[in-house]
């Protein structure tokens, strides 16, 4: 019923707000690209607006594409991005023009606040829980093991939490599968190595960085949390470049440059670890030679601009872990390689001036393999989820009042359940299971609307469609379908809404509401996401997940946007969770999902965030209040519990001082109450053995979490004119050596020889204190002006 | 647990560390534990019960502290008969009886101190006889404490045949050899389920780490496995552990058993050794109903193959 009036309330704005405006034939356009004016890399969310009436503006879209329709006149635009000089070019709107503006990436000598218009975006824009990081305000923080990692990054924002030691983050309460992870619009499935130590971005290769936590555009969906967009660098287009790093577990390489100058740029980029490649000579002394762990992440892209109108662009990810583990003397070897692979291929075309489009080919695979055996036994288990992806995306801007974007997607998935073999001798097993297939489409229009200048709506309605499809023998009926045929249908229907009224230009509230669905799930065993866990497709045994999440903010600007502030209140309702039963066996029955129980959950919280975004000392705190539970009829008769991740407190501070042209330190801290877990309640004897009982779920606490990351950055040559430039940080990652509990484990030692019995708790830390340094450096075929960063974040 | 030492070491080596973590107190009060078996097979025993209580979390246990829990009432009754166990305590048996008690329950006779106290609740009349294909119910009462719950018998599988054969991959000990265990999965049933014990020379019959196994991956096939040895080398070396010495005798104890009798063993095996961060808590399925107990009754269709492991 909510859902009928939303629809209609959508196609009411759509029919009042739009029409006056596509009739009014004295407007003019002004399009092109806003660009990095050294490398020739567009510059995504960049604005461009009048300097007399800054409501008349716009923002550029992924591909750094902007347009601005408004009457005739002669207007001051500003271009202005941030950590870029603004740039103001007087234009007289007496007919359609292109403009392509570059902007210069820092300051020129003489000191000049460049990024004040830009920074109203957060109190402008009528987005609400959105979150850009530039990557080059993520390489000035501390990083464990000095790689720099833009997952962690995102996990000192108010709102967004983490673990020690994992990739998968948590949203607002969402479970980590609840989290859109797109790199050049491909979903990456899994997006961390060495178990979730570290995350699959390369820093060198990424170029911009969006979390949207609150309520997400129609164009995005499948997820109930969140979306993290992440672009990957075009390629210089104008010079050749080499940048990399040296660091203590892995090394980066990237080689960009122009293929045809101005026309066609690639960019390479590479990084792997080492650590114990470079200890295989004492490795293959002992026992366990043969041994090796390592990670590497290739990306590459390259682009072509066949015209104005029409661009090309080529990326593909791909990234693995290898694990290898033998013991000669036990006859035993064990591997456990896994990874992702991503490929995109968009094509944008600019139709007129007011409509861009994206049509994209995605290919996006993700598969783990566990393998090995001793003596004639050997088994190997493989499961993984791998797609084919086709949207179109269009992005409508018939005047500076309206930005509209609609769009068609579909993805073909194939979904791989764990499927185990193993052979003994002349033995074989197997599961016999099938990988299940499914279509997934969805149409979404949405438009970004300002009906006044102080009044802005973002309003959205997706329908998104999943079928799943045969081959597939039903587990319910027993009935066989045949390949492509429909096995169960899911439609939805999510409409968004997101609205901004602003006080000022440095004051406003913000309000939304979005429906969301999701089809694929990830449902985790442990207290971390693992590799080995499987994706599983909604179908006749599983049913949608689905989410609705409130949120409503007030966001402030102080001191000509030195400060920017905000609070935000959120409540979110999930339902057709999804969670294993307390006395689930892995293998107990053939299809995970048919030892699944369902249940809901629901978030609510408060979060309040302080950034100086400019200065010397730049950073921000960030606090978080909040509460997440569930309830499964099938754990403990409905009790209501917390989630694991469920965090009173969760607060992140975080700095940048540049003491001084030479040395930039960094530093962040986090505190956070400690994780829910499941206590030991008693102990009985079986056989005579001592076994525990547990306590109800996540009915105990950690001790809280804090940890205080100090980073230094050393320039030796600042505002160095040669072509070849270098850097050193040095960081250390716990830096008082707190040890935070990363699990806790009973251990329990019967020796029923001696008749005694002895049971332990053991709580384990993951990382103390660890110093590390990277060398970082940049070669430049052409020598760089002499300009100097402004520091802002 | 094996895997956490080795991912503790995998780690620790270059990481992390540990410390002991003291559990705050969740328990307030003991509940009743059973553990109670009868046995279809050529040497049936009694059916018996062992009542204990839970025990807060601690630290060191032997075995004259007493846990046991004394006058219950327990009855074992099949759909025809029905029978008030015996309660028999360790200290009332004469030293033959206890030698047979001791082998029949796996106690340790030369590690038993004087405190040593042992009740079992037992079909001294062998009344109900453990027979295949049938169920079985037990009721526990004790003051206001009811328990129950039913177990049934599968038919039995015998073991086909076992073999000794070389350790695996590069292990030269020529005085060690890993047994091979044959038998035939039944084809008329849709899922049997196994659990496997062993037994060398006098010793009494022990579970390893995983005891149970279903057919799902071998269903209506001949299955043979590696059966590893439940009891430790006679030096503690990784590498031998599972093997058996060559000139040894050794057994095999091979049980039919029920699907909750199986979710039980399973998920107390994972109970022990299913923790850390790569995995989750694990509850023990019980079959035991009724509020104020948990535990286990559970029918075993039993087979025994006993071989000695050839010299060479």
């Amino acid at each position: 019923m909510r859902i009928r009036n939303f629809t209609r309330a959508l196609s009411y704005f759509l029919t009042i707000f739009f029409f006056p405006f596509l009739l009014d034939a004295q407007n003019f356009t002004i399009s092109g690209y806003i660009k990095d004016g050294r490398t020739d890399e567009t510059l995504i969310g960049a604005t461009v607006s009048s300097k007399d009436n800054p409501s008349v503006g716009t923002v550029s879209n992924n591909y750094g594409f902007y347009s601005l329709t408004t009457s005739k006149g002669k207007y001051t635009l500003i271009f202005s991005y941030i950590g870029y000089q603004n740039k103001e070019v007087i234009v007289d709107l007496s007919a359609n023009q292109s403009l392509n503006a570059s902007l210069s990436d820092g300051l020129s000598l003489q000191e000049i606040v460049v990024t004040a218009r830009e920074k109203e975006q957060n109190v402008q824009g009528t987005q609400m829980g959105t979150v850009a990081l530039s990557i080059e305000s993520v390489k000035k923080l501390p990083a464990l093991a000095g790689e720099v990692d833009i997952l962690k990054t995102l996990q000192l924002l108010p709102g967004v939490k983490g673990n020690e030691g994992q990739a998968g983050f948590y949203v607002r309460g969402g479970g980590p599968d609840q989290n859109l992870v797109l790199l050049d619009e491909a979903v990456v499935y899994n997006p961390g190595h060495l178990l979730g130590f570290f995350s699959v971005f390369n820093s060198d290769a990424i170029k911009n960085t969006t979390l949207i936590k609150g309520a997400m555009p129609a164009q995005y969906g499948g997820r109930l949390s969140s979306v993290v967009d992440i672009q990957m660098k075009e390629g210089n287009n104008k010079e050749y470049g080499v940048e990399g790093g040296i660091g203590l577990i892995a090394s980066r390489l990237t080689v960009e440059g122009p293929i045809e100058k101005d026309k066609s740029s690639f960019i390479f980029s590479a990084r792997r670890t080492y650590a114990l490649d470079l200890a295989q000579p004492f490795i293959n002394q002992t026992k366990f030679a043969g041994s090796n762990y390592y990670f590497y992440d290739l990306n590459a892209k390259i682009n072509y601009k066949l015209s104005e109108k029409d661009r090309f662009y080529l990326s593909g990810y791909f990234g693995r872990d290898v694990f290898a583990f033998v013991s000669k003397e036990q006859g035993f070897n064990f591997n456990l390689p896994y990874g992702n692979a991503t490929a995109s291929l968009r094509w944008n075309h600019v139709f007129d001036q007011k409509l861009f489009m994206n049509v994209s080919g995605i290919y996006n695979d993700y598969d783990f393999t566990a393998g090995g055996g001793q003596g004639d036994f050997v088994f190997k288990a493989f499961s993984g989820i791998r797609d084919w992806n086709a949207k179109a995306d269009f992005d409508y801007y018939p005047d500076y009042r309206n930005s509209i974007k609609f769009g068609v997607n579909y993805t073909y998935h194939r979904l791989t359940p764990n499927i185990i073999s193993a052979t003994n001798g002349d033995q074989t097993f197997s599961n016999n299971l099938s990988p299940q297939f499914a279509h997934e489409s969805a149409i979404y229009v949405g438009d970004d609307f300002k009906a006044s200048k102080a009044l802005s709506f973002n309003i959205g309605l997706r329908g998104a469609l999943f079928n799943q499809l045969g081959p597939y023998t039903s587990t319910i009926t027993g009935k066989v379908y045949a390949t492509n045929e429909v096995v169960k249908t899911y439609p939805a229907l999510e409409p968004r809404l997101a609205v901004k009224y602003s006080f000022d230009r440095e004051n406003s509230v913000k309000a939304s509401i979005a429906y969301t669905t999701q089809f694929l799930h990830l449902v985790s065993n442990s207290t971390s996401t693992l590799p080995a866990d499987v994706w599983v497709p909604s179908s006749e045994l599983v049913q949608p997940q689905t989410g609705v999440q409130y949120s409503t903010g007030y966001f402030k600007n102080l001191k000509d946007n030195m400060y920017e502030t905000s609070i935000e209140v959120y409540y979110r309702d999930l339902n057709h969770q999804i969670d294993y039963p307390d006395n689930y066996v892995f293998g107990d029955k053939p299809l995970v999902e048919q030892s699944f129980v369902y249940g809901k959950g629901r978030a609510y919280g408060v979060e309040l965030f302080i950034k100086k975004a400019k200065g010397n000392l730049t950073g921000w705190i960030g606090y978080t209040l909040s509460r997440t539970e569930r309830q499964f009829p099938d754990i403990e008769n409905g009790r209501v519990y917390p989630a694991t991740y469920d965090r009173t407190h969760d607060l992140s501070v975080v700095a940048n001082y540049r003491l001084s042209r030479k040395w930039e330190m960094g530093g962040a801290f986090v505190f956070a109450t400690g994780n829910a877990f499941t206590p030991i309640k008693d102990l009985f004897l079986i056989e005579q053995k001592l076994n525990v009982e547990y306590a109800p779920r996540n009915s105990s606490r950690y001790e809280p979490y804090h940890r205080l990351d100090l980073a230094a950055t050393y320039t030796p040559h600042p505002g160095s004119v040669k072509k070849f430039q270098s850097t050193w940080t040095f960081s250390v990652y716990n830096s008082y050596n707190r040890l935070n509990p990363y699990f806790i484990y009973y251990d329990v030692q019967n020796n029923l020889e001696k008749g005694t019995a002895k049971a332990t708790a053991y709580q384990v830390t993951l990382f103390p204190l660890i110093p590390s340094v990277t060398w970082n450096f940049k070669w430049r075929q052409k020598k760089p002006a002499a300009i100097e960063k402004n520091p802002t974040f | 647990m094996k895997l956490i030492r080795y991912l503790l070491f995998l780690c620790g080596t270059i990481f992390s560390c540990q410390q002991e973590f003291i559990p705050a107190i969740n328990s307030n009060q003991n509940q009743i534990v059973v553990e109670g078996y009868i046995e279809a097979s050529e040497r049936a025993t009694p059916a018996y019960v062992i009542l204990t209580r839970t025990i807060p979390f601690f630290h060191e246990f032997n075995t004259s502290q007493n846990f046991f829990v004394s006058g219950a009432t327990v009855y074992v009754s099949n759909d025809q008969d029905s029978v008030r166990l015996t309660e028999i305590c360790w200290t009332d048996l004469d030293s033959a009886t206890k030698k047979t008690a001791a082998n029949l329950f796996g106690i340790n006779l030369d590690s038993v101190g004087s405190k040593f106290n042992f009740c079992v609740y037992a079909d001294i009349s062998q009344k109900i006889k453990g027979e295949y294909g049938r169920s079985y119910h037990l009721t526990v009462r004790k003051d206001t404490t009811l328990l129950s719950a039913t177990t049934t018998r599968p038919q039995k599988v015998p073991v086909d045949s076992v073999r000794f054969i070389k350790p695996p991959g590069g292990n030269k000990n020529d005085t060690m050899a890993q047994m091979q265990c044959y038998f035939n999965d039944p084809t008329e049933l849709s899922a049997y389920y196994y659990r496997v014990l062993n037994a060398v020379n006098e010793k009494p019959y022990k579970a390893g780490s995983f005891s149970v196994v279903d057919d799902q991956f071998f269903h209506g096939q001949t299955v043979k496995f590696n059966l590893f040895n439940a009891y430790k080398p006679r030096v503690d070396k990784t590498e031998i552990q599972g093997l058996f010495y060559r000139g040894d005798t050794a057994s095999v104890k091979l049980c039919g058993i029920d699907r909750a009798h199986f979710d039980f063993w399973n998920t107390l095996e994972l109970n022990a050794n299913n923790q850390g961060p790569f995995a989750s808590y694990t509850r023990v399925k019980y079959n035991i109903v009724g509020n104020g107990g948990i535990g286990i009754w559970g029918g075993y269709a039993v087979a025994y193959y006993t071989a000695v492991v050839p010299t060479k």
